[in-house]
């Protein structure tokens, strides 16, 4: 009561002494660059006078004093302070927040402010995103943020990237979780980045552990974006571009080819006048162009956010033969039904074409076969044809061109090398992999009481994709041949759902917070699949490409389906004490269908604490250092991936799956039964531990920052798919997966930025990562080390073991060349006087010892620049592309250049001519695979509001980029970021479809 | 409270929707074992998969056990593409650089022993057991069993002796020392006891394609002849040719063609039929195919002209040698020479031609080979992918090795003149007058010649020389060392196998 009193004196007092003031009204607008901004709060300094502006960006305040200042303040801008001084309309423009603490980080099931996060959470904002010229999701992560790996498994249009997240953790598909608003989803392929609104990488145990068997490769969240509240915007980008080659390899030309083969004793290979440069006939400038358009906008109570997007991708290999097309439909919206009731749904639905041609096979590549092919074939014939092609033209079975000219036969190349360009050109035929996708997440969100919320969320991802392609006839030789014409269509039914439901309790007192959630979930997997093969079609045209067509008798069909289940409870409590001291702990409990009955589940836990110190008493205020915050994390994650489930069950089956194709089990028309893997009951979780301890520190008001962190990340039970590694062949057994061992990945990360604007309005920003990778296998599960990828030949070049890198290259080591007869000397490493298998060891490691990644932005004015590169250092790759049944092949000029030559030559890199055959399983297919590349040059202009507004826009930006167009590296092959699909086979380069580098045009306007 | 209900309503039906099973998924397409050794019908199937296998691992890809054994002999040339080509099997051939990492060897070591742990399982499960086939089951069983275990100790010497699967998955559960060739023995012979009284007569079997008391009884010979235990050996071999069921193809042309499949002369023989009309796109390279994919490798490559014989060609695999085709016109042999090869002449003659100078023909001495070859009619029809769809049988075991095998042991144990009574048996099959007056190292002698040509291209050549003692001077110049008398241990297996290590590898590896 007295209280009250005491207020109401107090106000009395107030309105006297505005009064005497010459108190009056003030009105006006606060908005940001986009428009008005509804919610912020304006107060008189000093009072408690204040109010929030309307759905408008209106306020107005009464009894103002002509001498006072204005506070206006709204959460992720700049706070300002705005003299009255006798003014009655004050309009406010607010800069959006620099102060990058003040955000909010999307954390699993739910969100937090960055100054309080006590992991490692990379964040990528719109802004990164939008400038970005990418195509995928996945390369805007690259050289982005320390300790992400992208490496692209192609350059090819449409296709992926494997990312790696502190090193490969796993075997077999160690790719991060990807959570899109909320839904766990399969692939990110359907998502068109202009409707990213931010990214979270959780990179440390602690944060992802919420994620349980799932997050131990990391996690990625993807929030796509929402409507503003009082900005109605039409926004369309736009980007048209030409793609072309960007290698600097050199293959043998003509005449170094025909005496390199002569001196190999190949005496028929002869100079014949052709000198085809296959790199330069094979690669071609191709088309790309992308379209984004968007309108959102949000009235008081519902935001939208609705997009549509196309991206047309020409390949640098056959154009549209290998080119992608991905459309996208996109619809967010998000509404306070009530005030007890918040719901949101995403709505998303895309439709992508992707038409693959062979690559990453060392034998028929159509990228492999451009390394290997003769010099001496022609492209096209040019006037009268040979008798092997007049023959092929009169029996139908010739490639040709659209026009009916005749693509050369080989010249010299024998086996599966055909003409590369006749290839890529002639052979892929049919419709591609087309796939509908549609994702979508609905949530209700309850508010109980105050501070305690509900949370139910559902997730429902269904993808239906066709493969469609046939293969008309040709016949180029014994092996390179397909006599009949042939049709495949593959069918994938995918789906998943999601169901989640999440109690948030938030509660501060004092100078106490303190976060609670838990929460249980369940969710399904569910992917048939159908494979229908047929073939001898009357006519070898589209038209006839149609089973209804096809011989019948001979039609093969298949399918079968693959399902996962899974439940889950988890639950976190975060507290900190004046936002100094955090800690937050985090336990989930996963059940999975993939796991043997005896052991179906595993509790995850983790724990992390914070401390700044920048807040504690000691602290000197004018420190240069006004920000300083340490952290450590502890936490234990699972991983599930790639697990078929009843592994623990010995079966049999009607079918055999050798080779990697199920066949009925039949013998001669009988059927019978086979007996199915061993039984392996013992099958758990992988389990990964990690360990992370760092710093984030702000210095010189904000303008530098720094971040360090070291982290340990073991990953026990390591799961791989194909157990038949571990079993010795006298078994006689097939083996599903097993637990092989360990891995550790260590390393150090920095982030470092600095960022200003000069007085003459120049702003720039340099932003710099840099991370170490230590990886190790520390145990395998059996005495032996496991083989992995072979090159032609069989040999198995890459291997896990004990004590050495994941995936390490094998082979024989050398100590350069025998100047008397030109071979390779192989190390006698075991030291036995003999050269034997036993001499292979590791030749190299596909892992980088250093990875960075650095940004520079300029502007002035209206003029904006910037600069993004990425790099690796130390790691190598293995030139797998070489075909030693085929000797008639071409090699990179290195091999002609730097070959012995004669006895005493004593300063050969590579071995003569006649002897480099033997040895495609030595060091010498070693070669550095460090390099830097420069992501994206990019020049803006955004035209002067004066203009823009004069033609009714709100913003117009046009500008130029160069992606991926300049590349540092020695490696002498196609392209160093030579990928894989198989973890096994990382840096083993059999001939990849390079990264092509991009001249991109963009526009973008908002209305 | 419309809140309250709200969440209630949600947290009930997904705890509904969550039962015990929700984590469970049953496998799909799987037979548990009790179901598949339940009935007698079942239990046929599963040994049916052992046809399945053997079929596999004869006609692999790239790894056929059949070419693989037939490598090393004097009477055929890996040749293919080039030099280079498929080295694993160039090195086989050339005795040089056979890499304990040597894919072909590792694949058949593996599928040996997948035949052999198909076989225990079925064992293990029928022994006990009250099915009315139970013994012709076992019988089969331990047949393939004795062949798989025979074929390994031939071609790698001692090697691990595994009769039971492992239960768990466990390196000390897989680890297995190696047995003496001398327990190998025993327990094919013990095995092939158990067959030669489980198995029915040829004229009784249910499927052409399965083996019979005459196939056990063979083998059986054949097991103790390679022990030199000749006089033991004798009455299984008799048996076999005493049995009205089983005798000579009259005409030496008919020997190995389709016509004669599974005929009077065939004990043991694996099938392939062309029914799956397999083309580019369906085919399964490495896979449980049902057609002979192993003949085109072994078809003669498009250096030759070789329509107008009416062979198809192929990637060149296993030409003749000049060795073989001298012997055969040493010994004025004609009409098995016709069946065996075709000289460059012969196919001149015959319209066809050689497109290449013979010198740039790897491996390449003077002709090609007929035997197993690409015989047009082998395959499907024209207008459809020939060459993936042959259906050439391989005769693992037949009549007239088994009269060789007889003549060998007659001769060895004294008693020459049986002994030149069988071996005139397979000499006057060939269209030859029969010898007489041959004795002792003579009359051996002429059965090592008779076999070199009844059996060239079958790959028993090379394992007969070595266990004659006969292959140092044979091979003499070929690159053969005394150590290629064994195949190395596939490294895998060494490296994986806790009870071996690098002192168990075959001598010499």
């Amino acid at each position: 009561m007295r209280n009250y009193f005491f207020r109401k004196f107090l106000f009395l007092g107030a309105l006297l002494l505005s009064g005497f003031m010459q108190a009056q009204m003030i009105s006006g607008t606060v908005s940001d660059v986009n428009g008005p901004l509804p919610g912020a709060n304006v107060l008189v300094r000093g009072t408690t006078n204040g109010t929030t502006t309307d759905f408008d960006g209106k306020f107005t305040l009464s009894e103002v004093p002509s001498d006072a200042v204005l506070h206006i303040s709204y959460v992720g801008y700049v706070t300002q302070e705005v003299s009255v001084a006798g003014k009655s309309v004050i309009n406010v423009v607010l800069a959006q927040s620099a102060d990058e603490l003040d955000e909010v980080v999307v954390i699993g099931y739910g969100t937090k402010k960055k100054s309080l996060v006590t992991g490692s959470i990379s964040s990528i904002d719109e802004s990164q995103i939008e400038s970005s010229s990418t195509q995928r999701i996945e390369q805007v992560l690259q050289g982005k943020t320390a300790g992400v790996t992208v490496v692209s498994s192609s350059g090819a249009p449409g296709s992926g990237a494997k990312v790696r997240i502190r090193g490969t953790g796993s075997n077999g598909n160690a790719d991060p979780l990807y959570i899109v608003d909320g839904m766990k989803v399969s692939t990110i392929d359907n998502i068109a980045p202009s409707d990213i609104a931010n990214m979270e990488v959780l990179k440390d145990a602690a944060s992802a552990a919420i994620y349980g068997t799932q997050g131990a490769n990391g996690v990625v969240i993807i929030t796509t974006k929402r409507g503003k509240k009082g900005q109605s915007v039409i926004s369309y980008n736009s980007q048209f571009g030409i793609q072309s080659v960007r290698t600097d390899m050199n293959l043998m030309n003509a005449s170094q080819f025909v005496q390199y083969m002569n001196e190999a004793g190949q005496n028929q290979v002869v100079d014949n006048g052709i000198n085809t440069d296959w790199i330069d006939e094979t690669f071609q400038d191709a088309f790309v162009q992308r379209h984004d358009l968007s309108f959102s906008g949000a009235t008081e109570k519902t935001s939208y956010y609705l997009s549509g997007s196309l991206l047309d991708q020409e390949g640098i290999v056959g154009k549209e033969n290998s080119g992608y097309k991905r459309y996208t439909l996109r619809a967010n919206i998000v509404s306070e039904l009530k005030d007890w009731l918040e719901i949101g749904a995403n709505i998303t639905y895309a439709n992508t074409n992707q038409s693959p041609i062979t690559e990453d096979d060392s034998y028929r590549g159509v990228v492999n076969n451009v390394l290997l092919i003769d010099p001496l074939t022609p492209v096209i014939y040019d006037g009268a044809l040979p008798d092997r092609a007049a023959e092929g033209v009169a029996n139908g079975t010739a490639m040709v061109t659209k026009n009916g000219r005749v693509y050369g036969y080989p010249t010299y190349s024998t086996g599966e090398v055909i003409n590369p360009v006749g290839y890529a050109n002639y052979v892929f035929r049919g419709e591609g992999i087309d796939t509908d996708s549609f994702l979508t997440s609905v949530y209700a969100k309850i508010k109980l009481m105050e501070g305690l919320s509900f949370t139910t969320r559902f997730g429902y991802e269904r993808a239906n994709m066709i493969d469609n392609r046939w293969t008309p006839i040709y016949v180029v030789g014994a092996e390179a041949s397909n006599t009949s014409v042939s049709l495949a269509h593959d069918i994938d039914r995918n789906s998943r759902w999601l169901w989640e439901n999440f109690a948030t309790y938030t509660k501060e007192f004092n100078d106490h917070s303190l976060t609670a959630m838990v929460g249980y979930s369940a969710e399904k997997i569910k992917n048939p699949y159908y494979s229908l093969k047929g073939g001898s079609v009357e006519r070898s045209i589209d038209e006839f490409a149609y089973f209804d067509y096809t011989a019948r008798a001979n039609d093969v069909i298949g399918g079968a389906i693959y399902e996962k289940n899974m439940t889950s409870i988890f639950g976190r409590l975060s507290y900190d004490y004046m936002g100094k001291y955090m800690v937050e702990g985090s336990l989930r409990y996963d059940e999975s269908s993939v796991f043997p009955k005896s052991d179906k589940g595993d509790l995850f836990p983790a724990v992390s604490v914070g401390w700044v110190l920048s807040k504690e008493d000691f602290w000197k205020q004018d420190a240069k250092i006004d920000y300083l915050k340490l952290r450590a994390s502890w936490g234990q994650n699972g991983s599930d991936a790639n697990l078929e489930g009843n592994g623990d069950l010995e079966f049999w089956q009607t079918v055999a799956s050798d080779g990697g194709y199920v066949v009925p089990v039949i013998y001669e028309g009988v059927g019978g039964y086979n007996v199915g893997d061993l039984a392996n009951p013992k099958l758990v979780w992988e389990k990964s531990e990690q360990f992370d301890i760092g710093f984030d520190l702000r210095a010189f008001n904000g303008k530098f920052n720094f971040s360090a962190d070291y982290y340990n990340k073991e990953t026990k039970d390591l799961l791989i798919t194909d157990g038949n590694l571990i079993v010795p062949g006298s078994v006689g057994r097939t083996l599903g997966p097993i637990n092989a061992g360990t891995i550790e990945n260590k390393g150090f990360e920095f982030e470092a930025g600095y960022k200003d604007t000069t007085e003459g309005g120049f702003t720039y920003g340099i932003n710099f990562n840099l991370s170490t990778l230590d990886n190790e296998t520390t145990d395998v599960s059996v005495n032996a080390a496991l083989n992995g990828a072979t090159i032609p030949g069989g040999e198995p070049v890459t291997r896990f073991e004990e004590g050495h890198p994941v995936w390490y290259f094998y082979g024989y080591k050398t100590n350069g060349i025998d100047s008397q007869t030109g071979a390779p000397i192989i190390v006698d490493t075991d030291g036995n006087g003999t050269i034997t298998n036993n001499d292979k060891t590791e030749i190299g490691s596909p892992h980088p010892d250093l990875l960075y990644g650095a940004s520079i932005n300029l502007g002035y004015k209206n003029f904006d620049f910037s600069l993004n590169l990425q790099g690796t250092e130390g790691n190598d790759i293995f030139a797998a592309y070489h075909q030693p049944s085929r000797p008639l092949t071409n090699k990179p000029v290195e091999y002609f250049n730097g070959r012995w030559t004669q006895p005493g030559d004593a300063n050969a890199k590579y071995p003569g001519a006649s002897q480099i055959n033997g040895y495609y399983d030595t060091d010498l297919m070693i070669d550095d695979g460090s390099y830097m590349r420069i992501k994206q040059i990019q020049l803006g202009y955004t035209l002067p509001t004066s203009i823009v507004e004069k033609i009714n826009l709100k913003k117009l930006r046009v500008y130029i980029s160069l992606d991926d167009y300049f590349t540092f590296t020695k490696y002498n092959g196609l392209d160093p970021e030579a990928g894989s699909y198989e973890d096994n086979s990382q840096g083993v380069d059999r001939g990849f479809y390079p990264i092509p580098g991009k001249a991109l045009f963009g526009l973008s306007v908002d209305f | 409270m419309k809140k309250i209900i709200f969440t209630v309503i949600t947290s009930l039906l997904i705890f509904t929707s969550c039962s015990d099973d929700f984590v469970e998924n049953p496998p799909t397409g799987t037979l548990d074992t009790e179901y598949v050794f339940s009935t007698e019908e079942n239990v046929e199937k599963a040994v049916l998969g052992l046809y399945d296998l053997m079929q596999y691992n004869y006609a692999k890809d790239w790894h056929s056990a059949y070419f693989v054994k037939l490598l090393p002999g004097d009477d055929a040339n890996a040749a293919g593409g080039n030099a280079g080509d498929q080295a694993q099997l160039q090195d086989i051939d050339d005795y040089a650089n056979v890499s304990i990492s040597n894919t072909s060897i590792t694949s058949n070591w593996d599928l040996f022993y997948r035949v052999i742990a198909l076989a225990n399982v079925i064992v293990d499960n029928v022994e006990g057991s009250s099915l009315s086939n139970k013994a012709k089951v076992l019988a089969e069983a331990k047949f393939m069993r004795a062949w798989c275990y025979f074929e390994l100790t031939t071609m790698w010497g001692d090697v691990p002796l595994r009769l039971h699967n492992p239960d768990v998955v466990s390196p000390e559960a897989f680890a297995l020392a190696k047995s003496p060739r001398t327990e190998i023995y025993t327990q094919v012979e013990s095995d092939l006891t158990e067959a030669i009284t489980g198995l029915p007569d040829k004229s009784a079997v249910s499927e052409n394609f399965r083996v019979c008391k005459g196939t056990a009884q063979a083998l059986m010979g054949k097991v103790l002849v390679f022990q030199e235990k000749y006089s033991q050996a004798i009455p299984y071999l008799a048996a076999v040719i005493a049995n009205p069921a089983h005798d000579l193809e009259p005409d030496p042309a008919n020997v190995w063609t389709i016509g004669s499949e599974f005929g009077i002369e065939s004990l043991f023989e694996l099938g392939y039929i062309s029914t799956e009309g397999y083309d580019w796109g369906s085919f399964k390279w490495g896979g449980r195919v049902e057609s002979n994919a192993h003949i085109i490798l072994m078809g003669t490559r498009d250096f030759f002209d070789v329509a107008p014989v009416g062979l198809l060609n192929g990637w060149g695999f296993n030409l003749p040698t000049k060795k073989l085709i001298d012997a055969f016109d040493a010994m004025g042999d004609t009409e098995r020479k016709a069946a065996t090869l075709m000289t460059e002449a012969e196919l001149i003659a015959g319209g066809g031609a050689v497109k290449e100078p013979a010198e740039n023909i790897w491996d390449y001495e003077g002709a090609i080979r007929i035997k197993y070859t690409t015989r047009a009619s082998d395959t499907s029809p024209e207008g459809t992918v020939r060459e993936l769809n042959y259906t050439t049988n391989w005769r693992l075991l037949r009549y007239a090795e088994v009269l060789l095998l007889a003549a060998e042991a007659y001769n060895k144990d004294g008693q020459d003149g049986q002994a030149l009574i069988e071996l005139n048996k397979v000499h006057e099959r060939a269209g030859l007058a029969p010898l007489s007056g041959l004795t002792g190292d003579a009359l051996f002698n002429a059965i090592v010649n008779e076999k070199f040509l009844e059996l060239a291209h079958e790959g028993q050549r090379f394992w007969d020389l070595v266990r004659w003692g006969r292959a140092a001077t044979e091979l003499a110049g070929t690159g053969y060392a005394s150590k290629n008398d064994l195949f190395p241990i596939p490294v895998t297996e060494i490296e994986l196998n806790d009870a071996l290590t690098n002192a168990d590898q075959n001598p010499g590896y």
